[in-house]
């Protein structure tokens, strides 16, 4: 190992990153190359440096002061703030329609439909077309929509 | 124009359903942030150089850390998970603000010495630190964020570089490398700004001419 890789691995030998080989590779080239075991030493000086800092106290009330913050969002988010429901959209409207019409299409007496079996199709086809109007995709099964069987006698 | 329904539609059910929080679930979240809240603001102070933005910048990572509550894996360690927060919040602000101004952490004359741990260690060492103090953070806030960010986490939280890697979500490779040049700019800055510091506590005699 020459003096350039050693240098680039020095971090991570004194902080005990590399595997074994690498390890005792470094070791022997240490042992016979004072300027890497100069650089080791600087190095080493260096990260003691860092890790002696003293440790920054927080204000007393601080970890008050974060929770009370996170408090408020629970506050903020409640049901009395009046961002908590979505404002009513063309799709919302849309499907509270198809949902009318639907009601209004399984109210029609049964006996109705047993005299007039064609009528049968064109309901289910409306109301398919009306909650596909509205972006949403009866194959992914929410809201349910009723088959042609369940409409038919 | 039929997806971009869908969309509206599942978006605003998402809205709704976020902000549910138990008493349970905010009682673990209040004793982890009692349990960690001092080495976070140490973190964070480190990383923007005074307590005002330490103060905000935790603030800011805790409020982020509360709303996704729900996506904390307890396997992990909780510290770990926050200082990821506060980490890529830092880096947010940066960018942020990084146009606008330069932080200056000069403190005016006079002000009272930087507010440091009277712990019981002994009083050399203390001395020492407080004396260290002002250059080593000076040196810290001079080299880039992400050199400072992962020698923080490696030489003062003492993680190992793969923690490194998963606070910092990157690869342990890329963490020894900035490891490696975090320490070397520290150095730099050090030697250059405060020589009789780097004199004293880093450079070897042989190599004081070089650097």
């Amino acid at each position: 190992m020459n003096c350039n890789r050693v240098a680039r691995l020095l971090d991570a030998y004194i902080d005990g990153e590399l595997d074994g080989e690498s390890m005792l590779k470094i070791r022997e080239h240490l042992r016979n190359c004072p300027d890497c075991e100069s650089e080791l030493k600087a190095i080493r000086r260096m990260k003691m440096l860092v890790a002696r800092t003293l440790p920054m106290v927080p204000p007393t009330d601080l970890e008050d002061r974060l929770l009370a913050s996170c408090r408020k969002q629970i506050a903020e988010s409640s049901p009395q703030s009046p961002f908590k429901y979505p404002v009513p959209t063309f799709a919302g409207i849309a499907f509270a329609a198809a949902v009318v019409t639907f009601a209004l299409l399984a109210s029609i007496p049964k006996h109705s439909t047993e005299k007039s079996p064609e009528t049968t199709p064109i309901a289910f086809e409306i109301q398919r077309d009306q909650i596909y109007s509205v972006g949403l995709d009866p194959m992914a099964g929410s809201p349910t929509i009723s088959t042609t069987h369940a409409i038919a006698p | 124009m039929l997806t971009a329904l869908r969309d509206k539609f599942t978006k605003t059910d998402r809205s709704v359903s976020t902000p549910q929080v138990s008493q349970a679930q905010y009682a673990r979240f209040e004793s982890h942030v009692r349990d960690c809240h001092r080495s976070a603001y140490n973190f964070a102070y480190r990383l923007t150089g005074n307590p005002n933005d330490a103060e905000d910048l935790l603030q800011e990572a805790t409020i982020r850390a509360f709303r996704f509550f729900h996506k904390y894996d307890d396997r992990y360690a909780f510290q770990n998970w926050l200082f990821r927060i506060l980490a890529n919040t830092h880096i947010d602000l940066v960018r942020r603000r990084s146009r606008f101004k330069t932080v200056s952490i000069e403190r005016p004359e006079g002000s009272p010495a930087w507010d440091i741990a009277d712990g019981d260690a002994d009083a050399d060492r203390d001395l020492l630190a407080g004396y260290l103090e002002a250059p080593l953070q000076n040196a810290l806030m001079a080299i880039n964020s992400e050199f400072r960010m992962a020698v923080l986490l490696a030489d003062v939280e003492g993680m190992a570089y793969e923690e490194v890697a998963e606070v910092m979500q990157t690869s342990v490779g890329t963490v020894r490398s900035r490891i490696h040049r975090g320490r070397k700019q520290l150095r730099a800055h050090l030697a250059k700004h405060a020589p009789e510091l780097s004199k004293r506590f880093i450079q070897t005699e042989d190599e004081s001419d070089e650097l």
